[in-house]
């Protein structure tokens, strides 16, 4: 009996604790730190969304891809004055937290890693950290996690965003 | 030894209720070490019986009882304090603006959703790229 009661108490505290976890931590790390921007949206927001109105093809997408995410957390600050040491924790944090590597991206302004944790074939949390010469950005998504919506939704508001572009053009002309 | 008579009048008393706890007792010792076959002595020794079948019993039981409740009550209390205490560590930053949650999401997606496509194009450091690979492959 008393294991069993152990093993329920450990179980409900981990299974709780998991989600999120890494983002949470720098989050209360630079709770009164005013340089840094912190957001977490919540499931119920996400199910708020799907009673917004949207016809567009890129918005039925974002409501498809919220209604599965349970939670979104950002920390953010664009002047850090360690950007290097604050990536490279960061980083580390997440690799010990069980987040396999999706992918870096690499240029002459900014760092970027995207790492992923896996359950039974679907994406359970995304993480993607940037930093840059004075920014440092972390971003979680939580839930079910469709990467091949999130690229399309990406893909989809930039071509509407150049034929409203084109169509100013045309306007000015 | 007490007397038949004195045992009539306790008797007595004890049906029309005025006997007190110790005239009781004395009663019940009186059947128990006198067992006769009148109905008050059967009376008399099948409540000394129930007595102490009934306390074994309870005995039994509410140890077994105070275990499971104790279980309970840890359980309950873990869980509560585990998601009080989750839910005060989130709230702080929550987005109660619906608005803004909207602008925050999107943004945030955007900016995902834009490194995983930059990702195919730039150079890139892949360790693990499975199903995710071959989905974003499928889509361009």
């Amino acid at each position: 009996m008393k294991k069993l009661v152990f093993v329920i108490t450990l179980l409900s505290i981990t299974s709780l604790a998991f989600g999120q976890q890494v983002v949470t931590k720098y989050m209360d790390k630079y709770e009164g730190d005013e340089t840094f921007t912190k957001v977490s949206v919540s499931s119920k927001m996400f199910s708020l969304f799907s009673e917004m109105e949207g016809s567009e093809e890129d918005e039925q997408l974002f409501y498809d891809i919220t209604s599965k995410l349970k939670g979104m957390k950002v920390v953010a600050s664009e002047k850090v004055s360690n950007p290097k040491a604050l990536f490279e924790g960061a980083i580390s944090d997440v690799n010990k937290a069980g987040f396999e590597e999706l992918m870096t991206v690499k240029d002459a302004e900014e760092n970027v890693k995207i790492s992923i944790r896996e359950k039974g074939g679907v994406i359970e949390e995304l993480i993607m950290v940037a930093g840059g010469k004075e920014k440092f950005a972390m971003v979680s998504i939580y839930g079910e996690i469709d990467l091949k919506q999130i690229s399309k939704l990406a893909s989809l508001m930039r071509v509407n965003q150049l034929k409203y572009l084109e169509n100013l053009d045309e306007a000015i002309d | 030894m007490l007397m038949e008579s004195q045992i009539e009048n306790l008797l007595e008393k004890y049906w029309k209720g005025e006997t007190s706890l110790e005239e009781e007792k004395v009663l019940k010792a009186h059947f128990k070490s006198n067992p006769g076959l009148s109905n008050e002595s059967h009376y008399f020794r099948y409540l000394n019986k129930q007595k102490s079948t009934l306390y074994e019993g309870s005995k039994g039981i509410s140890k077994r009882n105070a275990w499971i409740s104790a279980a309970a009550t840890i359980t309950i209390g873990v869980v509560t304090a585990a998601l009080v205490f989750n839910d005060a560590k989130r709230d702080p930053f929550a987005i109660e603006d619906p608005e803004k949650a909207f602008e925050a999401t999107k943004n945030a997606l955007l900016m995902i959703g834009g490194e995983l496509q930059d990702g195919q194009n730039h150079t890139m450091e892949l360790t693990k790229f499975n199903k995710a690979k071959e989905e974003l492959q499928e889509d361009s």
